[in-house]
């Protein structure tokens, strides 16, 4: 079997469209405000909790390169698949929770007098499909969208550069270190990609450890400049609106075309598609690790199948979305990822013995 | 595994195409049964809001080619509802089309909503979707707004495209603020700030009407019209506010003549102190102007001379106006419309904390000391020292 | 997967054979008459020469009668000495037969095959070997200008249906001994020869053994165009979009061959293939580089736009129609309803049907005799032109975006497929969930694209994976000078893989 190897920088261009699939989507909660300063500074908090939790990830990086070099390979370990399902799980989550976002945002926003069930059904359907067009594809892919997105957002806050207004900003710390520190870590945790660089270590080429900087630091800065158009335009607006840059956004206009909001979003949605597609595969390949033998499309259509039902079961009530939306979900849901499965699987592979066996995945 | 890959397929083919041949309510809304709203009116009597729109006559018997008939562009409906949403949803059931609010030009609201605040009147169009932030939103001062939109323009015009351009036109000249929602919901979700909305009358033109702006409305905490500002304070206003695009005055030299200036660039900068518990605002207003007419009666000084006394002139008159703002709005029913909290809170954070929840009475004491720093950048083409009159 | 082929297959028919040349000529003679029975283009003569029987056969049409009769019928009938013992085919070749292509052939079956190809076979008595003589005059069209792949200011030849002055033409062009020539015989019945033409050293051996063993794996009766071969040298079969290139130019064949790529040359077709193709190739033409570059970058923005224009437009236009009006300046949006109101059908049938007529315009335009051509074309104009607005069938917004969609199509006309079948598809899409669905399509369609790999080589190469030094030719074109520094060779854009 001829295994396809993407270049680092195209995955972690995969990384940082999902990334900005959340800053595009980022909703305003009662509990943290966004029209303040501290918003711009909460990146910030992102890159010290990305370099801390990326410890064992670049352990496990390490002893990957030294085995390479070795030609050995991790054996397949019930332990190992254990640590799949778990990882599976943790992703059918985030899929669930980026789903059950964009249903919130499409619902709000794009299609209000919609039901938006056929239509996210639809999306999950056809993300699945792209998941099984591999990682190469949506790495490549990846290229192209980020150019389209970063061109298209750049484009929207040269439009807005006329609407911002410094007295938008308040005063740094204004609600107190404290609470900065909170919120800010809040922000931090909604990056549960870090988890999926484990997974991938085998398929990627190129040096994984400074692209992997290089991408937090780049997300980072777009995070800060995305906030700062939203901010510096919207003022205490953005805190009555339930999606904040996408406001932000609506008051961009272009020549004679005065809402270029859609036009916006719809590029915004390629990220999202490539976020899904992205999980969809890593749950997919966790699950096919964890069972040997079970064929790719019945994980497919499992998968589709509870991630429609428990969508269409959330979408019904706007309450349940606080669900997904908790804190402390996405907290956990991180850990899991990005710290407590790489720190576990590190110290498992640096026990067992090494084989020439081929390593599918982990 | 292919039968099913062939039905899985045909379902999603069929789904696609159902939904977009069925042509149902759900998929999108066909261009000829849609009601472009142009401009909303908002009146608040006898417990229900009477809500009026402006709307495009799409219903002209038009050729498909688009060749419009002789009927009035636009049609004018009013309609009675609990809620503005209310209202304005019940006009689906009067016009048979459903409202697209997305390319609505102008919110015009009565300046007596009844102790209605104007927050209740903006709530739906921050709430839905297709209502643009930028919308502007006006006060019909002296009139029900109804009227303003009902107003009989000398041609068959879109009256709220004209009411629309008026607003914008004047921003620009720098003669009155221009507020979008977006704007107001800014200056209501700040409880120190005051909202400062422009006013339009009708004024009679023969046997039609024309829009007249006629100031500024002032609101209170309670989102009520509490005083006006005149034209001229609305001007001040904008210097107050660093918003002035481009404009002119015009104004009296000491040889009694009248100039024309106009306005390239104006910068103002704020500091604040504090002296001996008092709070003052040190304003530096940079203004760069052109000559526009100076009058022709002789003048005999140098050129250094003549532009000394022209810049003084400008000075006296920006600080003029500005003083006339700053004396209205500091008066007992006057309001922060000058963002002078906001200044405070980013340059003096610590100081704001302590007055926050006073700022009103705070207000009314600051003390605020006018600079005006006055380039002349062009004269015309005409030289500034005449010797012998015309 | 080959069950899916369309071509008959002849797997369980047993081919004819009629085993090696006898010693008898007249018997040679026979089964050939026999073989063709009817035939009457098969001419099998008799005469006497060296005190032995010669019997002669060629098809007639194929070969030029009056070279047979100089070269070899004259010849040896006139000859009155014997000839030598054993040495008999020696003798006639070195003496008496006059020709450049001479071979001689003891299998009958092969024998017979090239008589089919045009050659004349000569039968010595007590000789169980023949002569094959090549007299061909195979008829042929002279070399015109290609009537696809048109370009200003490149050659005015194109390929023939004549393998071997393709071959001339291509030859010509490269006169190199890197320019190597393989052939090859496919299809059962029709035996079709193709040539798998490569540069050495710049061709990698990887892939020309892939071509080698994907046109040896094909098993099909006939080859009656180059497009045949298509299925087999790509792996793609179920995209829109073909790794596999073709072109009517020797001019363009060369400098593909040049970058490394391997073409495929099939005899009775004026296309020859290239593999691998990139996406990025539909927008490249031979003009751009005798153009100026700054003209050949903007002309290529223009190609590249008319094929966005050309899939989305009509989908989008839906979309923003029922979807998203807000979009539409004020003024724009009251004159589109004002028309669209007028209308029958819903925008999205409105778009679907005019395509239709389009399609249907243009497919009759194609096909149906020249003398007629006009006729269609004015029933063409006045259908979709005015009859259609005026009766409101559709509006004129649609027309022009259908007549806009049009034009745009055949911009890159090797895109023309793939463009008409996704522009019905966004249309269904963006009639059904808006810009949003139209960018969800659009998104899977690129991510189908970038998918998309053969012979080691990505189909969007390279743009993505990004090869920043052939970035200066691919959407962009940069000065000859600077294109100089890296040369584009195809076997650089292959992906890392790894052999589990």
């Amino acid at each position: 079997m001829i295994k396809e190897k993407v270049s680092a920088n195209q995955f972690f261009l995969l990384l940082y469209l999902s990334l900005l699939s959340t800053v595009f989507m980022y909703l305003s909660s009662s509990h943290i405000k966004i029209a303040q300063t501290d918003t711009l500074l909460r990146p910030l908090i992102f890159v010290v909790v990305s370099l801390v939790v990326s410890v064992p990830t670049f352990f496990v990086l390490k002893k990957h390169t030294q085995l390479k070099a070795n030609r050995q390979f991790i054996p397949e370990t019930k332990f190992l698949k254990c640590v799949a399902c778990v990882y599976a799980v943790v992703y059918f989550f985030s899929i669930l929770k980026t789903v059950a976002r964009f249903d919130l945002f499409a619902s709000s926003e794009l299609f209000p007098n919609s039901d938006m069930t056929v239509f996210l059904v639809l999306l999950i359907v056809a993300c699945a499909v792209l998941s099984f067009l591999g990682l190469g594809a949506l790495s490549r892919a990846a290229g192209i969208f980020t150019f389209l997105v970063c061109a298209s957002t750049v484009f929207v806050m040269l439009s807005l550069s006329n609407e911002v207004d410094l007295l938008n900003f308040t005063p740094v710390f204004k609600n107190g270190f404290n609470n900065f520190l909170k919120d800010g870590l809040i922000f931090a945790v909604q990056a549960t990609e870090i988890g999926t660089i484990i997974m991938f270590l085998p398929d990627i080429k190129g040096d994984t450890k400074k692209t992997y900087i290089r991408w937090i630091i780049l997300s980072a800065l777009s995070f800060s400049v995305i906030f700062f158009f939203v901010i510096g335009s919207l003022g205490a607006f953005a805190d009555t609106q339930l999606f904040p840059t996408y406001t932000a956004v609506s008051l961009a206009s272009f020549g004679l075309i005065e809402r270029i909001d859609a036009l916006e979003t719809a590029i915004w949605i390629l990220c999202i598609v490539e976020k899904i597609a992205f999980y969809f595969l890593i749950c997919i390949k966790a699950l096919r690790y964890a069972f040997k033998g079970v064929s790719k499309r019945i994980t497919a259509i499992l998968t589709i199948f509870s991630v429609s039902a428990v969508i269409t079961l959330v979408s019904y009530n706007i309450e349940n979305f606080g669900f997904l939306s908790e804190d402390l979900l996405t907290v956990v849901l991180f850990l899991l990822s990005a710290v407590i499965l790489p720190a576990v699987v590190y110290f498992y592979i640096r026990r067992v013995k090494p084989s020439d066996k081929i390593q599918e995945s982990i | 595994m292919i039968k099913f890959r062939k039905v899985f397929s045909l379902v999603f083919i069929s789904l696609i195409c159902l939904s977009s041949f069925s042509s149902c309510e759900k998929a999108g809304t066909e261009l000829a049964d849609l009601m472009i709203i142009q401009g909303i009116g908002v009146d608040y009597e006898k417990g229900n809001y009477n809500v009026t729109v402006e709307i495009l006559n799409n219903e002209q018997s038009g050729s498909p080619s688009g060749d419009s008939s002789s009927e009035n562009k636009t049609k004018i409906y009013s309609i009675k509802g609990e809620t503005v949403a209310d209202a304005l949803r019940l006009l689906t059931t009067k016009s048979g089309n459903l409202p697209l609010f997305a390319h609505n030009r102008v919110i015009v609201i009565n300046e007596n909503l009844n102790e209605q605040s104007i927050s209740n009147v903006l709530e739906f169009f921050v709430r839905n979707y297709d209502s643009r932030a930028s919308q502007l939103i006006c006060i019909s001062k002296g009139q029900k707004a109804e009227d303003i939109i009902r107003a009989k323009l000398l041609n068959d015009t879109v009256k709220s495209e004209i009411l629309e351009n008026l607003l914008t036109e004047s921003y620009q000249h720098s003669l009155i603020p221009q507020v979008r929602v977006i704007d107001a919901v800014n200056s209501l979700e700040n409880k120190a700030a005051t909202l400062c909305v422009p006013a339009v009358t009708i004024k009679e033109n023969g046997e039609n009407e024309d829009f007249e702006l006629s100031g500024c409305a002032v609101f209170d905490e309670n989102g009520n019209v509490s005083k006006y500002l005149s034209v001229e304070e609305a001007e001040g206003l904008a210097f107050l506010n660093d918003d002035i695009k481009e404009g002119f005055f015009t104004e009296t030299l000491p040889n009694g003549e009248k100039a024309t200036f106009v306005i390239n660039k104006s910068k103002t900068r704020f500091n604040v102190k504090t002296v001996n518990g008092n709070l003052h605002y040190y304003l530096t207003v940079n203004i760069s102007c052109d000559i526009d007419e100076i009058g022709t009666k002789e003048r005999e000084k140098s050129d250094s001379e003549i532009l000394s006394d022209l810049e003084k002139t400008i000075k006296n008159a920006v600080s003029g106006r500005i003083e006339a703002t700053l004396n209205t709005l500091q008066k007992a029913d006057g309001g922060d419309c000058v963002h002078y909290c906001k200044i405070l809170e980013l340059k003096k954070p610590k100081i704001y904390k302590t007055v926050d929840d006073s700022w009103k009475s705070v207000f009314m004491n600051v003390k605020t000391f006018v600079a005006v720093n006055v380039t002349i950048r062009r004269v015309g083409e005409e030289t500034l020292k005449i010797n012998e009159t015309a | 997967m080959e069950n899916e082929n369309v071509f008959l297959y002849i797997d369980d028919v047993t081919e004819e054979s009629f085993g090696k040349v006898n010693e008898s000529a007249v018997e040679n003679g026979r089964i050939i008459k026999e073989a063709f029975k009817g035939s009457f283009d098969i001419i099998v003569k008799k005469g006497y020469s060296g005190g032995r029987c010669i019997v002669f056969a060629n098809c007639d049409g194929l070969c030029n009668s009056m070279r047979i009769c100089d070269t070899a019928i004259n010849p040896l009938l006139r000859y009155d000495g014997d000839f030598p013992q054993g040495e008999e085919l020696d003798f006639i070749c070195s003496h008496l037969v006059y020709g450049t292509e001479q071979k001689r052939e003891k299998d009958l079956t092969k024998a017979i095959m090239m008589m089919l190809r045009g050659c004349l076979l000569i039968f010595i008595d007590g000789v169980g070997e023949c002569i094959i003589l090549g007299v061909q005059s195979i008829p042929e069209r002279s070399i015109q200008e290609p009537d696809t792949d048109v370009q200003e200011f490149g050659a005015r030849e194109g390929f023939t249906e004549n393998m071997k002055t393709n071959l001339t033409l291509v030859r010509k062009r490269l006169c190199s001994a890197k320019f190597t020539i393989e052939m090859q015989e496919i299809g059962k019945e029709s035996k079709t020869r193709i040539l798998i033409c490569y540069m050495k050293g710049r061709a990698t051996d990887e892939t020309l053994n892939e071509v080698k063993s994907r046109l040896k794996s094909l098993k099909i009766d006939t080859v009656l165009g180059a497009g045949y071969l298509r299925k087999c040298l790509d792996t793609k079969r179920k995209s829109l979009f073909t790794m596999v290139g073709q072109t009517e130019r020797p001019d363009t064949f060369a400098a593909k061959l040049c970058e490394g790529k391997i073409g495929i040359i099939v005899d009775g077709t004026p296309f020859a293939l290239v593999v691998p193709r990139l996406f990025i190739e539909n927008f490249q033409t031979l003009d751009d580089y005798i153009n100026r570059p700054y003209y050949a970058t903007f002309m290529r923005i223009v190609r590249f736009l008319a094929f966005l224009i050309s899939v989305f437009l009509p989908g989008i236009f839906v979309s923003i129609g029922l979807f998203h009006q807000e979009m539409i300046p004020d003024d724009m949006l009251y004159n589109i309803v004002l028309m669209e109101s007028n209308t029958l059908f819903t925008l999205t049938l409105e778009a679907l049907v005019i395509h239709f007529i389009y399609e249907t315009v243009r497919e009759a335009g194609l096909r149906m005799p020249k003398s007629i051509g006009h006729a269609v074309s004015i029933v063409g104009a006045l259908v979709i032109g005015d009859a259609a607005v005026t009766a409101g069938l559709i509006g004129a917004p649609m027309l022009i975006i259908v007549a806009l969609t049009a034009i745009c199509s055949l911009v890159s006309s090797d895109l023309y497929q793939p463009i008409a079948l996704l522009r019905i598809a966004f249309i269904l899409i963006g009639g059904f969930s808006g810009l949003y669905g139209v960018v969800i399509g659009g998104a899977a369609l690129i991510i189908s694209l970038a998918s998309m790999t053969d012979y080691g080589v990505p189909f969007l190469a390279p743009v993505t994976p990004l090869k920043k030094a052939y970035l200066r030719d691919s959407v962009v074109r940069f000065a000859t000078k600077k294109l100089g520094k890296d040369i584009f060779r195809i076997k650089s854009l292959k992906i890392n893989t790894e052999e589990n």
